[in-house]
């Protein structure tokens, strides 16, 4: 942690509103799209971070300088974005008329209206689409893993201290991920070509 | 590593540089001549670049505005609740300790004084204190009974239970959190190890009193760091408690005072 970082924090540790805010200026943004890339909708990812930060701030003064600090912001975002997913499950079997509206077509509108701009996507054409439609299919475990590992980035080991579990555990998981990652895309593509 | 079920297994390592030299050299050796294996490569090869080149996104508009807002409220909401200077000098804790046992001795005196038999003589009712300072287990319930209703949880036991992959390397860390999150003094943490012993599931209780006031910022913490899903609260049957709900009622010189127990349980 910077110099800078580390005189920001501890003003944070004191409820410097202005030093908080410097100190998560860079991280914000991989927040958001960590939170974008789960939930697949662009209202609830900025809701969900601006959520993760309020958090952040209220138990920084529990946080120990000996671990990072980007792994420990990160964890507590998955943590919050897995919470969310699995409420929303639950609240999924309780309104049945919802269910099918709020199945696939909802997030896949949303995901396509962040899409970059109408010359990248005629270019690649359907296949960043295809990809994230693809990676909002899969289950909150893959999902995680794949947003972690090939959107965001992020090492083994700091995936392993994110989701605080062990290393082999998430190798596999890794593994197995990008094989249903890979299975959706097959079976879209057969659909593509039919 | 001879066959493609094989290197299915090991195929991600090595697209992330995570295999040792003798399995990476295996790996390749195959899929040079494995045709399937290297089709299966370069499809995943492909997928992670689609993944990798996936935007980023930019922050919606008025972000920066409505968090700002938003921990101004957090802020203000923290500092409605600081108490005047008196209660944060650091012998508050003390001078309240000594209060809350002054309070103790003068509600017992009270209850030992109260005429329980109106039409009996003053002598006798020495008798009955007596009698009802007999037994250790009689002598709590009445402090119990003497307790201002404030501690009408004065019963109160809680179990927390946090689901982990790994019980055994979670346990200092809990112990870290309660100390940190906990009340007036060192928390007397009991390991229940042998007690409730590593069930088959690998659980480990810790037992421990905290201020009630604590507890919800002890349960923040633990949301935080272990996530909200996994992270479950409980009333328990006070059964066994009682024993040690007595001695820590003893020994303690607090009023208000919750039992916590932390069950870890494997995930």
């Amino acid at each position: 942690m910077s110099d800078r970082d580390k005189n920001l924090l501890e003003r944070a540790k004191s409820s410097d509103i202005s030093a908080f805010e410097q100190l998560i200026e860079s991280y914000q943004i991989k927040i958001f799209n960590l939170a974008l890339r789960m939930l697949g909708n662009y209202d609830d990812a900025g809701d969900l971070t601006q959520e993760v930060l309020i958090r952040i701030y209220k138990s920084i003064k529990n946080f120990k300088e000996q671990s990072s600090f980007s792994t420990w912001i990160y964890r507590i975002t998955t943590n919050v974005c897995l919470d969310e997913i699995r409420k929303r499950k639950n609240m999924k079997v309780i309104s049945l008329d919802e269910e099918i509206k709020l199945d696939d077509g909802d997030i896949k509108r949303q995901v396509e209206s962040d899409e970059p701009s109408p010359e990248e996507a005629a270019e690649t054409g359907d296949l960043k689409k295809v990809v994230n439609d693809a990676i909002a299919r899969l289950s909150e475990e893959h999902r995680i893993v794949i947003v972690l590992r090939d959107i965001q980035g992020f090492s083994y080991e700091e995936i392993a201290e994110m989701l605080k579990c062990p290393d082999g555990t998430v190798k596999s998981r890794i593994n197995r991920a990008r094989q249903a990652l890979k299975n959706i895309l097959v079976s879209e593509r057969e659909l593509l070509f039919e | 590593m001879k066959n493609c079920s094989e290197i299915k297994e090991f195929i991600s390592l090595y697209i992330d540089d995570e295999l040792e030299p003798d399995k990476r050299k295996e790996l390749e050796e195959h899929i040079d001549s494995c045709g399937v294996c290297r089709n299966e490569l370069n499809e995943l090869m492909r997928i992670i670049g689609l993944c990798r080149n996936i935007a980023v996104v930019e922050l919606p508009g008025n972000f920066r505005i409505d968090l700002h807002q938003k921990l101004l409220e957090v802020q203000g909401h923290a500092e409605g609740t600081v108490k005047p200077v008196f209660f944060r000098t650091k012998y508050f804790k003390l001078f309240s300790s000594v209060a809350a046992v002054f309070l103790l001795i003068f509600l017992l005196k009270g209850f030992f004084s109260f005429d329980l038999f109106p039409n009996e003589k003053a002598s006798e009712s020495s008798d009955r204190i007596d009698m009802m300072a007999e037994s250790p287990a009689q002598d709590s319930a009445q402090m119990k009974a003497a307790l201002p209703d404030s501690a009408g949880n004065e019963n109160s036991f809680s179990s927390i239970t946090i689901a982990v992959d790994d019980p055994d390397s979670q346990i200092e860390i809990i112990k870290a959190i309660v100390l940190e999150n906990s009340g007036l003094k060192q928390p007397s943490i009991q390991l229940n190890e042998t007690e409730t012993g590593q069930t088959e599931e690998g659980s480990i209780s810790l037992l421990f009193d905290i201020l009630n006031t604590q507890m919800s910022a002890f349960i923040d913490v633990l949301n935080t760091e272990y996530g909200q899903s996994n992270v479950q609260q409980g009333a328990v049957i006070a059964e066994d408690m009682t024993m040690t709900m007595e001695d820590l009622l003893k020994q303690s010189d607090t009023l208000d005072i919750t039992i916590v127990e932390v069950i870890l349980k494997k995930k």
